[in-house]
């Protein structure tokens, strides 16, 4: 089958970079924020089959590192940006090695309860500033001439850091490492016996999406000019497993799309206060239910019955002796 | 220790919680020859097996390959030295093509499996080798299939198809004809031994007719023990093996002595 990822990618930043003539720059960033740390929790359970309920620590803890060092220490925004995403691939590193041990609902709950003492460490930790978070983080030019105090011009910053992480992860599924990658998920076994020492290639695919995570979260407390509390919450690890299933689970542009469903939804319902708990809870509900795949995966699925097909009946009419 | 064996196993024991489902198993596998162990339901074989591929950590008794010390390695560090296994459920990778099912195994050798920035399209190096396995096992032309349409008999050719693109020196096969009918039994057959050529085969089966002429020597287990060992005429004459088979009480193993599947 033909492959329309890279078109396809092609138009979403062609789209991404007109759509602010249209749409509010500071949505369109928390989505693109939002859509990345999607993006790399998907690496992992779409790619590895690793359920991790602690993406949160990363995305959360990268920001307030991200925060903490330009305000307080002064450090140039890029140059926070990559400390918050390095200290991710760090904490990525340590519960990963705790983590990757155990499969299925345990690796879960000890993501889950790392995530936690994340959580309880920046409650209590000095420069965090506990419930008040770390506010009024300035934003300085990038690279010392690129102005970013407009909405505007840090939209397109934003959007280029959304696109290389895009291509990072997408090419870390199509890479020698991916296909050993997609060979653990589909049997892992099977891949222990070919020799593959599994846990390593794991740990690997924790470290990146953990880094990945980070570097969203770092990003988005730029663009908010904040860091809280509420980012390393369990909560939002639920949030992006949320975002990844209604997008579709595994696929390259699902957790985009349930990315942009999800805050487009929390945005534009806000008026409803406490219901759009309920309302998310039912939409998550209904996913599981009738569109297992997800958006993005009842669309591929859809695309491929119809091409299908059509090309089955040539490979028969053109093929009659592989029936024997 | 037999310096000439691919495989030696040393008084080797394993206990599940107090239960001894491996007793004392002494077992030597000369090289460059097909072994089959087989015994009745419940005999511990795929125990044995998994075992000597240290999928399972054995309680006691020491485990060689080629004369090397292998009791405390992991099963991939295993593989690695070239002891690769198949398993009793057909174990392909079901949402990758043919060609990537064998290739994964051949990627190895390139060094370059960590390399998560470089294009998967370095990996189309290895395509022809592919293919070329794939034409070997009679799975020619089929190479852009996913591995999850094929008929069952055709996943376990897949399947030995991809161990063999490791060219491994013993090969451990764990009852690769269970469930197949008639045509595909001849068909694995003919691969066993066309692979059997250059290394050493290990099979677990549960019909000794299907070992018959297919292997050098036979071991038989019985609840975990070696209850007899040589070739089929001799094992198959032992009255200790008769009774492990009768005595129990599925009817398919005395079927399969009798030659019923043959």
């Amino acid at each position: 089958m033909k492959n329309y990822d890279m078109p396809i990618f092609a138009a979403l930043i062609a789209i991404l970079l007109v759509a602010p003539l249209a749409i509010y720059p500071v949505f369109l960033m928390k989505v693109l924020c939002f859509a990345l740390f999607a993006l790399a929790f998907n690496l992992l359970i779409g790619y590895v089959g690793l359920l991790s309920f602690g993406h949160a620590m990363f995305f959360g803890f990268a920001a307030y590192v991200s925060a903490y060092t330009v305000k307080a220490w002064g450090w140039p925004t890029e140059i926070g940006i990559l400390a918050g995403t390095g200290v991710a691939a760090v904490l990525g590193l340590i519960a990963g090695l705790i983590a990757i041990r155990r499969q299925g609902i345990y690796f879960a709950m000890v993501t889950l309860a790392l995530a936690q003492m994340v959580f309880f460490f920046c409650l209590q930790a000095k420069f965090t500033g506990g419930e008040d978070g770390i506010q009024a983080v300035p934003r300085r030019p990038v690279l010392g001439f690129i102005d970013i105090t407009s909405d505007i011009h840090f939209y397109y910053l934003v959007l280029a850091i959304f696109a290389a992480g895009f291509l990072i992860i997408y090419r870390t599924i199509h890479s020698p490492f991916g296909q050993v990658l997609k060979a653990i998920r589909e049997n892992e076994p099977r891949a222990i016996s070919l020799g593959y020492h599994v846990d390593r290639y794991k740990l690997l695919a924790f470290v990146l999406s953990a880094t990945l995570a980070g570097l969203a979260g770092a990003t988005k407390a730029i663009v908010f000019q904040l860091a809280s509390l509420t980012d390393v919450t369990w909560q939002m690890s639920g949030e992006v497993v949320l975002m990844t299933l209604v997008g579709g689970m595994g696929t390259v542009f699902g957790p985009i799309a349930g990315a942009a469903v999800i805050i487009t939804m929390q945005n534009y319902l806000a008026g409803f206060g406490e219901w759009v708990l309920v309302i998310q809870g039912v939409i998550f509900v209904i996913t599981v239910l009738l569109f297992r795949r997800g958006i993005v995966g009842e669309i591929a699925a859809l695309a491929t019955r119809l091409t299908r097909g059509r090309g089955e009946a040539g490979h028969i009419a053109g093929n009659p002796a592989t029936t024997s | 220790m037999d310096k000439s064996a691919a495989i030696v196993t040393e008084s080797l024991v394993k206990d599940f919680k107090g239960f001894r489902a491996v007793d004392n198993v002494d077992l030597t596998v000369r090289r460059g020859t097909i072994h089959a162990l087989i015994g009745p339901n419940g005999a511990r074989k795929t125990t044995c097996f998994n075992l000597i591929t240290k999928f399972l950590q054995p309680t006691s008794g020491r485990i060689y390959l080629n004369g090397e010390d292998i009791t405390r390695l992991a099963p991939a560090s295993v593989a690695r030295l070239g002891l690769v296994r198949s398993f009793q459920i057909s174990a392909t990778f079901p949402h990758l093509t043919l060609l990537e099912n064998v290739r994964i195994a051949l990627q190895r050798q390139l060094g370059t499996s960590f390399h998560f920035w470089r294009s998967e399209t370095s990996l189309d190096a290895l395509n022809a080798r592919a293919i070329e396995i794939l034409h070997d096992v009679g799975l020619g032309g089929s190479e852009n299939l996913v591995a999850a349409e094929l008929p069952y008999g055709r996943k376990r050719v897949l399947e030995i198809a991809t161990t063999l693109a490791l060219e491994p020196e013993v090969m451990l096969l764990d009852e690769p004809m269970a469930g197949m009918g008639r045509e595909d039994i001849g068909r694995i057959s003919q691969l066993i031994r066309k692979a059997a050529k250059s290394r050493t085969v290990l099979m677990v089966e549960h019909n000794l007719s299907v070992v018959a002429d297919l292997s050098d020597t036979i071991t038989v287990l019985a609840r975990g023990r070696v209850i007899a060992e040589g070739p089929y005429a001799a094992v198959s004459q032992n009255p200790q093996v008769i009774e492990a088979y009768m005595g129990t009480t599925d009817t398919e193993s005395g079927a399969a002595l009798r030659g019923a599947h043959g």
